[in-house]
């Protein structure tokens, strides 16, 4: 039982805080941002700048303020990976509040500033779950950080699909929730400790029987409804079909690196003896066969959609289970790292193409492939930025989405020769390589009608410098992470520290 | 030292492309300096091939390996040798006939950046020796490819260039698979593999203390007490060691796959045996691109739709990469699965030459019956890397050139018509003889060089392979079917040219097109005149290809006796 003495606390508590600097500081400049909200003389547009500014701290406090070393009995136990998840998520919220400022979709709202909020607040969210090690802990943030993205992903309010998609994410997220807490609640019943690592040590102990499962399941669940992983992915598309396109670059990216971060803290304190050396274990193979399902399955319905947002909907299924895939492999240093390079570079292209997108519709949510037609005679910088951000999610040469891809597939592959996962690991691997074929075909539908396509069209959406360097900082990123073997192998030395 | 020489390869092309981009977008200057852009490439290209003709060198003329990553195992690794140089010549040849031909309309400074990229990446694929990044530049042209096609091609474009792309990616999967799977089957902790005495002879470098070293590995032989100690270069060369061997480990490196040969013959993966394995899924990728019956079905709908440039380069060098990536990555890695199934792929070979020729003989469209026509001329390279002895890789080789010679003056000709007439039919022309005389000289010679006349390059190519192909017992049966294709394509060439050039002129209104430019001789003379030169001095190539192809003969021949 973990018993604490409110003297315990009381003297845990500043330490515990002053692990959580980066969070604090972000907590500080939403509630400073809220204020400036009402403040007389304040504009909407102050309030955007004040948030980016804010992020922009959060990045440079992230990415100095080291991590200290592994404190135990606490709810919150920051650690590399957190750190990464923060500057990750500092830079998804930097880089769409500034989208949001420069949006055309947005010029026209008065709700710009509180975007910008959420934005922020959903950042904090998952940074504090991706330190969460203790049951309590880990519910809390996850709520938080849905909350946020529930509201984020219902903005265009009037809009009868944003209701729908806002709808859609609070009852499927609120369902998760549930599960997860439910599940949550027996794992406390039968250990009798909400704290992972010593959930795991009772584990290892073999104090419990069969039915423990259950609960784990249950977990499982919950995680594969907020990383989108078939079949509890049928959200995803409509939320990001409803959902401001900005909106769903950000909530495409940054919670699934807090979520995958979260997963690896969990599974590292639940299994600590997971290792080749355990061949029996099941959850190898469980959780590539789950991923490779995913990676299908999304790349295969990519494939078929007639929808821009829609397709990168099923993209981002398939790139989920390509990114669980590599769980498989024992969590090693270079595991985690080809992940954490994968999530990376996701963020750029992933979310450089949603913003494309926004560039290029001429009314938020008109997101058919054929309104895209001829997009490169009004457009042609923005037509060249979203192929490369797509060419990129394919994994095509010499783009950064390609060395991400190898890399993981290493692993993937290395688990299976040099572990124990043997053979699945050769379909998994298979998987994600012949996949690519698939979302190739997807993403060449929405490059051959932006750039090639000849529809002379005279209606010009306006858009703005701010956007445009957002989206060209992220398709540079793409060519430039290309070459991302030094980022790739920083990863993996701090990882391994 | 070397690496900065061979970097022209890279830098040229990759600043050409920021230069044009930058420049203002006037077909006439673009297409200016895209021609200018050319020559340091071709002056190198040229400069290299003459050297390692004049120096007989059977191994690389220069080769550089820089660590990128060790912890991941990355190398920088480029060299040049006998094949690639001829391989290199030929692309900068292709890339100024190309750029000479009209760019089509609009969208010029796309266009030439396009093609810029597209150079890289042949140049990257014929450089690379470490298997990632030949595997990066090898999928570096499909993005351009795409573009090319997409945009400046005929009324079926879009479709035909994202077939080209599935396919070709559809082949790539397979080829990075195997790439990991050599990776991972190599030995964990390096292992000492034996190494044939005459490659560390041709092949070695003598390091700092005067040891050899193969492929940037240490030499090593047994000393008295059975001990492995590094061999000086000297004494190789003296004759005085018996057997030596090298240590390696895993890599991603094309030339360590090499010296793993032996290794990858007992090793399995995942309960079944490597060596099989790795050399489908390889094949499989590299044979989409030459194309090899019955994976061919992208090509024949990628020519007709691309513009009369685009199908130059497509048949005049991309699919030859097909062939080179066989040549540098399998056939030195796997020499006992391709000798066990000589005539399994020697028949493949034979099929491509009679099914393309077969095919082509019954196309109405010009373009589609060249398209076929490639397919059957590349069945003889197949055939001859199936034969695997140096008369059969060598003419295989020489095939790549005579027929990156001969397809690329056949579709320059096809678009000569094409310009004048609008349209491919081959029943909607008659008599062209009379109204274009010199055009007609012209293709009765590309004709004559498709159809493999004595005195022009393609009859040396064709007859090299088939004779490789008899001295092997295993593809003589292969060989002989082949055979059968000269007369084939000698038949569909020369009835094209019955009916487009000779007899009465069936359309007046044709009467009024103008025979053939000078700009239009221009982009044609320099390949007819190169197909007549290797025509009647085939040694002038043979001398680079020669070499080359012995020592991987013989590489393959010693690996497969090890067993």
């Amino acid at each position: 039982m973990n018993v604490m003495d409110f003297s315990t606390l009381l003297d845990l508590i500043p330490r515990e805080l002053s692990s959580l600097l980066p969070e604090l500081f972000l907590a500080t400049g939403i509630l400073l941002a809220m204020v400036s909200e009402f403040l007389p003389g304040g504009t909407r547009r102050g309030t955007l700048w004040f948030s980016a500014l804010v992020a922009l701290c959060s990045l440079a406090l992230s990415g100095i303020e080291p991590v200290g070393v592994l404190q135990t009995g606490l709810r919150f136990t920051p650690d590399v990976l957190t750190q990464f998840v923060r500057v990750y998520a500092s830079l998804g919220a930097l880089m769409a509040i500034l989208a949001i400022a420069g949006s055309d979709h947005w010029k026209a709202r008065q709700e710009a500033g509180e975007a910008a909020i959420l934005v922020l607040a959903a950042a904090l969210g998952a940074m504090l779950f991706a330190s969460a090690t203790n049951l309590v802990s880990v519910l809390l943030s996850l709520e938080f950080l849905s909350l946020c993205s529930y509201g984020l992903a219902g903005f265009r309010g009037r809009d009868a699909r944003a209701s729908e998609a806002g709808l859609k994410y609070v009852l499927y997220g609120g369902v998760a929730s549930a599960t997860a807490l439910f599940g949550m609640s027996h794992v406390f019943g039968m250990t009798g400790s909400l704290e992972l690592r010593e959930i795991g040590q009772i584990l290892s102990m073999g104090g419990t029987d069969a039915s423990m499962l259950v609960p784990l399941i249950l977990v499982g669940i919950a995680f594969g409804y907020k990383l989108s992983l078939v079949p509890f992915h049928f959200w995803a598309p409509d939320v990001y079909q409803g959902a401001p396109a900005i909106a769903a670059g950000f909530l495409s990216t940054v919670p699934k690196a807090a979520g995958f971060a979260g997963l690896i803290h969990i599974l590292l304190n639940l299994f600590p003896s997971w290792s080749p050396l355990l061949p029996g274990s099941a959850l190898p193979t469980f959780l590539a066969l789950f991923g490779t399902l995913s990676t299908v399955v999304g790349a295969v319905a990519a494939g078929m959609q007639k929808d821009a947002r829609r397709l990168l909907a099923f993209s981002s299924v398939a790139n989920a289970g390509t990114m669980l895939v590599v769980l498989s492999s024992w969590i090693t240093a270079e595991a985690v790292a080809a992940l954490g390079f994968f999530l990376l570079v996701y963020l750029f292209a992933n979310f450089g193409a949603f913003l494309a997108l926004d560039r290029l519709e001429r009314h938020a949510g008109e997101s058919r492939l054929d309104n895209f037609r001829g997009a490169w005679t009004r457009r042609p910088a923005t037509v060249v930025a979203l192929a490369i951000c797509l060419f990129s999610l394919a994994g095509l040469p010499p783009l950064a989405g390609f060395t991400a891809k190898w890399s993981l597939v290493r692993e993937v592959l290395r688990s299976g020769i040099d572990g124990s996962l043997g053979m699945v690991s050769l379909v998994a691997a298979t998987a994600v390589l012949g996949s690519a074929l698939s979302l190739a075909w997807a993403y060449l539908g929405l490059v051959r009608a932006t750039a090639v396509d000849d529809v002379e069209t005279s209606e010009t959406p306006s858009v703005s410098i701010l956007s445009g360097a957002v989206l060209a900082f992220c398709s540079i990123a793409v060519v430039v992470l290309g070459w991302g073997w030094p980022v790739l192998d920083l990863l993996r030395l701090r990882l391994a520290g | 030292m070397d690496v900065y020489i061979l970097s022209v390869y890279f830098v040229v092309p990759l600043l050409g492309a920021l230069l044009l981009g930058v420049l203002p977008a006037n077909a006439v200057l673009q297409r200016r300096v895209s021609i200018a852009l050319v020559f340091p490439v071709l002056l190198a290209s040229i400069s290299f091939l003459a050297a390692i003709v004049l120096r007989e060198s059977t191994g690389f003329l220069l080769r550089e390996r820089i660590p990128v990553l060790p912890s991941l195992g990355i190398a920088w690794h480029v060299g040049i040798d006998g094949l690639s140089a001829a391989l290199l010549a030929l692309s900068a040849l292709i890339q100024v006939v190309a750029a000479q031909v009209s760019a089509p309309a609009g969208r010029t400074k796309l266009y030439h950046v396009l093609v810029q990229i597209l150079f890289l990446g042949v140049h990257g694929t014929f450089l690379l020796l470490d298997g990632m990044f030949f595997y990066v530049f090898w999928e570096l042209m499909l993005i351009p490819m795409f573009f090319l096609i997409a945009i400046w091609g005929g009324s079926e474009r879009k479709a035909a260039a994202i077939k080209f792309f599935l396919y070709t990616m559809a082949g790539s999967v397979p080829l990075l698979l195997a790439m990991f799977l050599l990776y991972f089957s190599g030995p964990a902790t390096g292992v000492m593999v034996p190494v044939r005495l005459q490659e560390v002879i041709e092949q070695g470098r003598v390091g700092a203390l005067g040891e050899a070293t193969l492929y940037d590995l240490p030499v090593l032989a047994p000393d008295a007490g059975g001990v492995p100690t590094p061999v000086q270069s000297n004494d190789l060369v003296e004759g005085k060691i018996p057997q030596a061997y090298v240590p390696v480990g895993r890599s991603f490196d094309i030339l360590h796959w090499k010296l793993l040969a032996p290794w990858w013959m007992q090793t399995t993966v995942f309960g079944m045996a490597l060596a099989p394995l790795a050399f489908v899924l390889m094949f499989l990728g590299f044979a989409v691109k030459i194309p090899s019956v019955p994976l061919h079905a992208w090509l024949p709908h990628a020519h007709v739709q691309a513009p009369t440039a685009i199908s130059v380069v497509l048949a005049g060098i991309l699919l030859k990469l097909g062939v080179y990536g066989l040549l540098r990555v399998v056939w030195p890695v796997f020499p006992n699965v391709v000798l066990d199934h000589a005539t399994l792929l020697g028949a493949l070979g034979a099929l491509a030459v009679v099914w393309g020729g077969f095919a082509a003989l019954g196309q109405a469209d010009l373009k589609r019956l060249v398209a076929y026509s490639s397919i059957s001329h590349m069945g003889f390279c197949l055939l001859g890397l199936a034969a695997a002895n140096p008369q059969g890789l060598s003419g295989a080789a020489f095939q790549c050139i005579a027929h990156g010679l001969s397809a690329s003056l056949l579709f320059l000709v096809v678009g000569v018509l094409y310009d004048r007439a609008h349209h491919r039919r081959v029943d909607g022309f008659g008599g062209i003889a009379q109204i274009m005389p010199k055009f007609s000289v012209v293709f009765l010679f590309a004709a004559m060089l498709g159809a493999g006349l004595p005195g022009l390059a393609g009859f040396v190519g064709e007859l090299s392979t088939i004779l490789g192909a008899w001295a092997n017992p295993a593809t003589q049966w292969p060989g002989l079917a082949a055979a059968s294709g000269v007369v084939l394509s000698a038949g569909y060439l020369l009835w094209t040219v019955q009916r487009v050039l000779y007899g009465p002129v069936r359309h007046p209104e044709q009467r009024s097109f103008p025979d053939i430019t000078s700009r239009e001789l221009a982009a044609m003379a320099p390949l007819m005149a190169l197909s007549l030169l290797l025509g009647l001095w085939p040694n002038l190539l043979q001398a680079a290809l020669g070499p080359v192809s012995a020592s991987l003969s013989a590489h393959m021949g010693w690996v497969a006796g090890l067993r």
